[in-house]
């Protein structure tokens, strides 16, 4: 198990130095940080809610930049390129194909991390010097303990949609194809909160129920990612939520993880490589 | 080689003289406001980023309202305001700014903008219930621009039950039930306000209003009364005396006693009006 261990770091280690290398990834933390400090002239558009609209503006940032992490680096580095033949390179030494998946999503969650937490300081300093320079009846409330429950949920979304990659990776040859299917899944994850409300408001009480369900469980395929949404919680009075309300979904999308990482791994295992 | 800089010069000069003429269109065009895409059809495309959305809906509003020329009727693009408006609101409904800047532009437009104003601002209360400043935009639009004065006064009411609710709001609850035709509700309203005050100046005046509301509930019982005798309203409130009443009050100064058969209601006296005839 400890050998298992070493040999998944050792990878994953791999995953992140290939990952810092890479010019493209260092262009994406200059454009977040283009990005965040754009925060400073957003914030001018907005005459009365500005500590909200500034804290909504930065975690946008963060989010977009990990989702072009996601799409653009975390889908060519896991897609099955044959021409790279990465995968039969990294299969040729003592690793099971099980643990080339789990370094792989350890890698890329790690680069993940470490591109949160270097745009969500530069988003808190940028937040604290708006709030700074306005009125504070313009910006009541700034709270880092939230700031960082948005930061830690929003990960987690990426997280999920990491797993989701893995996933189909595993099934699918080729960068291209599982981009389309990730984008695929993000607004399906998106749209099908919109279609039960909106199905809520119009249906007949008896038609309901079966179409209902239906929805419901298609809704624990593809999870509604706004239970994990904090982030307004950062810089406004919005009522604070309950232990349950925030333990809930974090556990729910740990255990997604879980589930979709193993399917991927068992895909892995069984993947003719040809 | 020389002409073939010649020709770049010459697609370089045309480029340039297209661009000015293409400027110079910009520039004397109307500034226009697209209507926003439905509100589920951002919320399924933004996902994370829906309250981004609905500010940079908003930043694009404010700055098309900055930019209207001079003299361009506000009916034209009312509709398309108030469906971004409405949009704004639905997508993020606890951020402040639309409704503020929806009440400046929106109102005023015509009854149907007033209206729909009112959609927006009923979104933000259910959101923010405890927003005075909303509940005031939302009753004051019945009456100063809907012509509405009791669903003003339904709304006053509402307001008034809030904790931190300032007297104004149980006062113009009062006021507007009078101008609607409902003196009864606000001589209720009128009698709770005097209970709770302590002001002595106040409640002078309330005193003072509640004696104008009585003497129009007598009138009133008096309309209710002719109406049941001869089955129809009164042309006039002169009709009234002496079978019905002794004689008919003499309200003035702080309203004025408005009969419209077969509605009678208590309006304060328009002040514009009064300082012309002065």
């Amino acid at each position: 198990m400890l050998n298992q261990i070493r040999r998944i770091l050792a990878l994953a280690r791999l995953i992140i130095l290939d990952g810092l290398r890479r010019h493209a990834l260092i262009g994406l933390v200059l454009f977040a940080f283009a990005g965040t400090t754009g925060g400073l002239l957003f914030f001018d558009f907005i005459p009365r809610d500005i500590g909200r609209a500034s804290n909504d503006f930065i975690f946008s940032i963060i989010w977009l930049t990990g989702f072009i992490f996601l799409l653009f680096h975390a889908v060519q580095v896991m897609a099955w390129d044959n021409d790279r033949g990465a995968l039969h390179t990294y299969l040729a030494r003592p690793i099971s194909r099980t643990e080339y998946a789990l370094a792989l999503y350890a890698g890329l969650a790690a680069l993940l991390l470490a591109l949160n937490i270097i745009l969500g300081t530069l988003g808190w300093a940028v937040l604290t010097f708006i709030k700074g320079s306005v009125a504070a009846v313009y910006f009541q409330h700034l709270s880092l303990p939230f700031f960082l429950l948005a930061g830690t949920g929003l990960f987690w979304m990426q997280l999920v949609i990491l797993a989701v990659i893995l996933l189909f990776s595993s099934a699918v040859r080729g960068s291209f194809p599982v981009l389309l299917l990730t984008l695929c899944y993000y607004f399906i994850c998106s749209g099908l909160p919109v279609v039960r409300e909106a199905l809520n408001k119009k249906l007949v009480e008896g038609s309901k129920q079966s179409l209902d369900a239906l929805l419901k469980w298609l809704t624990a395929i593809f999870p509604d990612f706004s239970w994990l949404d904090f982030k307004t919680l950062a810089a406004s009075s919005d009522q604070t939520p309950v232990a349950a309300q925030l333990t809930l979904p974090f556990a729910l999308s740990t255990l997604y993880i879980v589930i979709v990482m193993w399917l991927a791994c068992i895909i892995y295992e069984r993947r003719d490589l040809q | 080689m020389i002409a073939r800089v010649i020709i770049l010069t010459g697609f370089i000069l045309l480029y340039g003289f297209l661009f000015s003429a293409q400027e110079q269109k910009a520039l004397v065009r109307d500034v226009t406001l697209d209507i926003a895409l439905p509100v589920n059809f951002h919320k399924i495309t933004s996902g994370y980023l829906k309250q981004l959305t609905a500010e940079m809906l908003f930043i694009q509003t404010s700055v098309f309202l900055g930019g209207v020329r001079p003299g361009t009727p506000p009916e034209s693009y009312a509709e398309a305001l108030g469906n971004n408006f409405e949009v704004m609101t639905s997508l993020y409904p606890r951020f402040i700014d639309p409704y503020y800047v929806c009440q400046g532009f929106l109102p005023h437009i015509s009854q149907e903008a007033a209206a729909k104003a009112n959609t927006i601002l009923e979104t933000g209360i259910a959101a923010l219930p405890d927003d005075l400043i909303l509940r005031f935009f939302h009753g004051s639009n019945f009456f100063l621009a809907m012509n509405e004065p009791l669903k003003g006064a339904k709304a006053f009411s509402e307001a008034a039950k809030l904790t931190n609710a300032p007297p104004l709001f149980g006062h113009l609850a009062a006021l507007l039930s009078a101008q609607g035709g409902d003196i009864a509700a606000g001589l209720i309203s009128l009698k709770i306000m005097l209970a709770g005050e302590k002001d002595e100046v106040v409640r002078a005046r309330y005193q003072q209003e509640i004696v104008i509301f009585e003497q129009a509930i007598e009138v009133s019982k008096a309309l209710e009364a002719y109406t049941n005798k001869h089955g129809v309203a009164p042309e006039s409130l002169d009709q009234l005396v002496p079978a019905f009443i002794p004689q008919l009050p003499e309200i003035k100064d702080l309203f004025t006693l408005n009969y419209t058969p077969p509605t009678l209601t208590l309006q304060r006296p328009d002040k514009k009006k009064l300082s012309q005839q002065h």
